[in-house]
């Protein structure tokens, strides 16, 4: 997609107008079209592009929509084929933003303040940390023949906490001294 | 509690994009944070990051999860909380598709701001009195209050946004998203009350020097 459109900027205002239009338009083929033109726009990436959003409707809209048909039943003046509009809408706007997401640098559209890029940057590498650390912390346990239900207690919770807050600072304290030591950050 | 893409007319959430947007740059102007905290703020946010994560979807149209909210809040102030909790949760809707984008503002609104500054202002009121109780009815008001006002915006969706009945947008009334929406939130909220008490204290007692409060 790099071809067509080259920069962050282009990408954010063809997503903006996509998510603004899918807002005010009603209507379930527009809502179809624009899933079959974002699922080729992201040629190689499409079907987990597409996986993705799909995962993300099930996950946190069919619970609204399976209790809303069950309403239908009972109710007559509820319409069960809103739910058509209501569900396309989601994947559509979803896949939009999983393909901007794909597409664009997200560290350079929080460049607008000091404070969010810099805390931005800490949290995402915090998160990525905490995550590897419990990856390991499972896979250390997983190797010993044990689970994290059978072996972590109530006794055990505060200083596992600790250990991972503890080595999460650290890291974030090693990083801001880097930074601060090349001119980066301001004291 | 967050509010999923698809759900919100842009009646609601251009509105909600103006005020939020409006916040946040009070916020930013606001927050005057010393560079060494900045780490404990992000190991913080992280934090809120990973339990917002854990979260169970529920029929009323959103999400039930613990959030951390008053953690931030009491620890390093509303404001701060507010811009860090923004961050989060735009995190959250571009990286995993939790909460809609078009729903972000709104989830900034009741998540971000009504949480941090009830929560905050809560610890205040109450911690003449005590500051466990204040730390316990912190954490329990910074998941209600937001709960009440996701219900209130979802609720409203069908009476604003309809065509011949049927409905555009969220689909439920008041009358369904008070009681699914508040109710498993009073029930959360004496869960996070009890895990802001302990990470607070434990965090206080660890890494007190760090925090403004």
């Amino acid at each position: 997609m790099g071809e067509i459109l080259v920069n962050e900027k282009r990408w954010l205002f063809l997503y903006l107008s996509g998510v603004l239009f899918l807002g005010v338009v009603h209507n379930e083929f527009v809502m179809l079209l624009s899933i079959a033109f974002t699922f080729f726009l992201n040629k190689k990436a499409k079907f987990r592009i597409l996986f993705k959003a799909l995962f993300v409707i099930l996950f946190f809209n069919a619970t609204v929509t399976i209790s809303y048909l069950v309403y239908s039943f009972f109710e007559a003046s509820a319409n069960p084929y809103a739910l058509v509009l209501i569900n396309l809408r989601a994947l559509a706007i979803t896949m939009l933003t999983f393909t901007l997401i794909h597409n664009i640098n997200i560290h350079k559209a929080l460049e607008f303040h000091p404070f969010s890029s810099i805390l931005y940057s800490f949290t995402y590498a915090q998160i990525i940390l905490l995550k590897s650390m419990l990856n390991d912390y499972y896979n250390g346990l997983k190797s010993r023949g044990a689970s994290f239900k059978q072996q972590i207690n109530k006794e055990q919770l505060p200083p596992l906490f600790a250990t991972l807050f503890g080595t999460m600072l650290h890291k974030s304290n090693e990083q801001t001294m880097a930074l601060k030591s090349r001119g980066l950050l301001d004291g | 509690m967050h509010i999923p893409d698809g759900f919100i007319s842009p009646q609601t959430y251009i509105p909600a994009l103006v005020v939020s947007a409006g916040l946040l740059s009070i916020a930013y102007k606001k927050i005057d944070l010393d560079v060494e905290k900045i780490p404990f703020v992000a190991g913080v946010s992280a934090l809120s990051f990973v339990m917002m994560l854990i979260i169970i979807p529920f029929p009323g149209g959103t999400s039930v999860h613990l959030s951390g909210i008053a953690i931030i809040a009491l620890l390093f102030g509303p404001w701060v909380s507010f811009a860090s909790l923004s961050l989060v949760l735009l995190l959250q809707a571009l990286l995993f598709g939790e909460g809609g984008i078009t729903s972000l503002p709104l989830n900034i609104l009741s998540l971000a701001f009504l949480g941090s500054f009830s929560a905050y202002y809560c610890y205040k009121i109450f911690s003449k009195f005590s500051t466990k109780i204040a730390t316990l009815s912190a954490g329990f008001f910074s998941i209600v209050i937001p709960s009440v006002f996701i219900a209130f915006v979802l609720g409203l969706q069908p009476l604003i946004a309809s065509a011949d009945g049927s409905p555009l947008y969220f689909p439920f009334g008041w009358s369904v998203t008070f009681p699914s929406v508040v109710l498993p939130h009073l029930l959360l909220g004496i869960i996070e009350a009890l895990v802001t008490l302990s990470v607070v204290k434990f965090l206080r007692t660890r890494y007190g020097g760090n925090f403004s409060e």
